[in-house]
């Protein structure tokens, strides 16, 4: 008796395969060892009767998760062509579509799970330690919404790029260059971006005398048209990581929707290629 | 005749040329079919197009009779195992592991007969072992495990003696003749090592530069290769005429060539014929194999 075949077998045979992969707990090792690492560093001003603030170092893996998962996803999907066993789905009938999906699904799930082997410990320990988070939970949960519908996107993006190569060692540069890369573009989007208009009016003294500097405007500052790019950049997931720490309490709802709309861009545009796509 | 599998002059392009360029085969239910061709000829990409891997530039095939554009060759699919040029096997998993994956990638209920699986390609003591620790034997027969776990009627193997050491290859080809002979299982077997395949198979198709150029039954091909004596004579009809009264089996190549399979006494022969007034212009043992057969058939040009 053969059994009907679905994205679903494809999920449970992925998601056991998950458990047992090396490169999967290598993540959540990471992300929690940098996690205790922060709460480390947030503790010592803390023993020197400073405040140490938990929210800032919690917001980190929102920068970490992009870089973390591009080497995770690409060894993940690449290894499924340098071992051959993307024939063995295809092979015995399932479709491509199903395929791709239930990576997606399992790239995504897996970068989740290593965002939450960053947050484990800091709420777990880092509360005791350094005491509770300032901002309201209601504003902690929709951040860390956002975070993941990110990471997510940046799990798509990366799942893309190893399903349409076929080459795990040149995926895996490829998409670790490309998380690097979004995260210093956002950075530099950052800095460009919250330039004042105007450079303020303010008094000096000169050879003993006040002088006052009219208000001027900012050469740096960015507009028209280069500044829509730039916010359009600055929204692509990566470099929106900035962005989320930048406005952390009050993160706009056009970031996580840019990040959908990034995974069903990329995931549209990726099953369909691979659709298309010449295996060997 | 029932076929497993047709093709009907399948081509295939690539970037850098045709792969297939019009081939046609046909492999009948309950055959060991092997599929010889030098590098290049096009033996991989027949297979990649057969298992979807690939689809085809123009042609058809059917699997099960069920064509290939048909949504309906998922289904049939369902019912081929294939080891496409390397096995397919995850290398950080253990044996059962990989098939552990398998059965679950077929939804199969359970895992029944997997260690039964594992005894057949003898590797039920690998127990913890990687498979990225296998020899390259191991992995061929975990390859083939894997192709076996869905229980199929018709496997495909690419080259499967490949890289192998002449152990190996023994127990690779106990393996195949197995599954056929005691599971019935229909087998493809891509090769260009002749001497191995002439072992195994019961028919072939020979493929040269994307092309079928000849299929033919392993009996049939026994006989254009069989032992004979070759005998070029004045006239070929007294020598039938004393075959017939000696007895002896022969075959006519032409008014002049006449092919003897059984050991005649030359001597008597060539009285014979002295006597009916032909003249016998030349005799030589004819013993043709598999690969000369081929080499006769496809022109002896180096391998692209």
């Amino acid at each position: 008796m053969r059994a009907k075949l679905s994205v679903n077998l494809l999920l449970r045979a992925n998601f056991s395969r998950l458990w047992r992969s090396a490169s999967f707990w290598v993540s959540v090792a990471v992300m929690s060892a940098i996690s205790v690492f922060e709460l480390a560093v947030g503790y010592q001003p803390r023993l020197q009767g400073g405040a140490g603030i938990l929210d800032n170092r919690y917001m980190i893996f929102a920068l970490l998760s992009g870089v973390v998962l591009s080497a995770f996803c690409s060894l993940f999907t690449g290894s499924e062509y340098s071992d051959g066993t993307m024939r063995n789905k295809v092979a015995v009938g399932h479709s491509r579509t199903a395929v791709y999906l239930s990576n997606l699904a399992v790239c995504a799930a897996a970068g989740v799970l290593a965002c939450c082997g960053y947050i484990l410990p800091m709420v777990i320990v880092g509360v005791p330690l350094l005491g509770p988070f300032t901002m309201s939970v209601s504003s902690l949960l929709w951040f860390t919404l956002c975070a993941f519908i990110m990471t997510a996107a940046m799990c798509a993006i990366f799942t893309m790029i190893a399903m349409l190569n076929q080459n795990k060692a040149v995926v895996a540069v490829i998409c670790i260059f490309l998380a690097y890369f979004l995260l210093f573009l956002g950075i530099y989007l950052n800095t460009r971006l919250t330039e004042q208009a105007v450079i303020p009016a303010r008094e000096y003294i000169e050879n003993g005398q006040i002088l006052v500097r009219e208000a001027m405007p900012n050469p740096s500052y960015v507009q028209g048209v280069k500044r829509t790019v730039f916010e359009i950049l600055y929204g692509l997931p990566g470099c929106q990581a900035v962005q989320l720490l930048a406005t952390a309490e009050a993160c706009p709802v056009r970031l996580p929707l840019a990040s959908l709309g990034a995974i069903a861009v990329s995931t549209t545009a990726g099953a369909a290629l691979f659709r298309r796509k010449d295996l060997k | 005749m029932e076929y497993i599998l047709e093709t009907n002059n399948l081509i295939k392009h690539y970037k850098n040329g045709r792969a297939l360029n019009g081939l046609t085969m046909h492999v009948e239910k309950g055959a060991i079919y092997g599929f010889v061709g030098r590098n290049g000829a096009g033996k991989t990409t027949l297979i990649r197009l057969v298992c979807g891997l690939q689809e085809p530039t123009e042609g058809t095939f059917t699997l099960y009779g069920c064509p290939n554009q048909s949504k309906e060759i998922t289904r049939a699919r369902r019912r081929m195992g294939a080891v496409v040029e390397t096995p397919s096997i995850y290398l950080s998993m253990t044996a059962e592991e990989n098939l552990k994956q398998q059965y679950q990638i077929l939804g199969l209920p359970s895992y029944d007969g997997l260690k039964d699986l594992l005894e057949l390609v003898r590797l039920g003591n690998t127990g913890k072992k990687k498979a990225r620790d296998f020899s390259l034997g191991m992995r061929q027969r975990l390859g083939i495990a894997v192709a076996l776990a869905g229980d199929p009627d018709f496997l495909i193997l690419d080259e499967p003696a490949n890289g192998l050491d002449p152990q190996g290859i023994v127990e690779i080809r106990e393996l195949i003749l197995r599954l056929n002979r005691e599971r019935q299982i229909t087998v493809l077997i891509s090769s260009h090592i002749l001497d191995e395949l002439s072992r195994l198979a019961t028919h072939y198709g020979f493929v040269d530069n994307g092309r079928m150029v000849k299929e033919i039954s392993a009996p049939e091909l026994e006989a254009s290769c069989r032992k004979c004596l070759r005998l070029t004579v004045s006239d070929a009809r007294p020598l039938t005429t004393a075959l017939d009264k000696m007895g002896l089996e022969y075959s006519v190549r032409s008014d002049t060539e006449v092919d003897v399979y059984d050991a005649p006494s030359v001597t008597e022969l060539t009285l014979a014929l002295h006597n009916a007034g032909c003249e016998v212009k030349n005799i030589h043992e004819h013993d043709e194999s598999l690969e000369s057969y081929y080499m006769n058939l496809v022109g002896g040009g180096s391998d692209d």
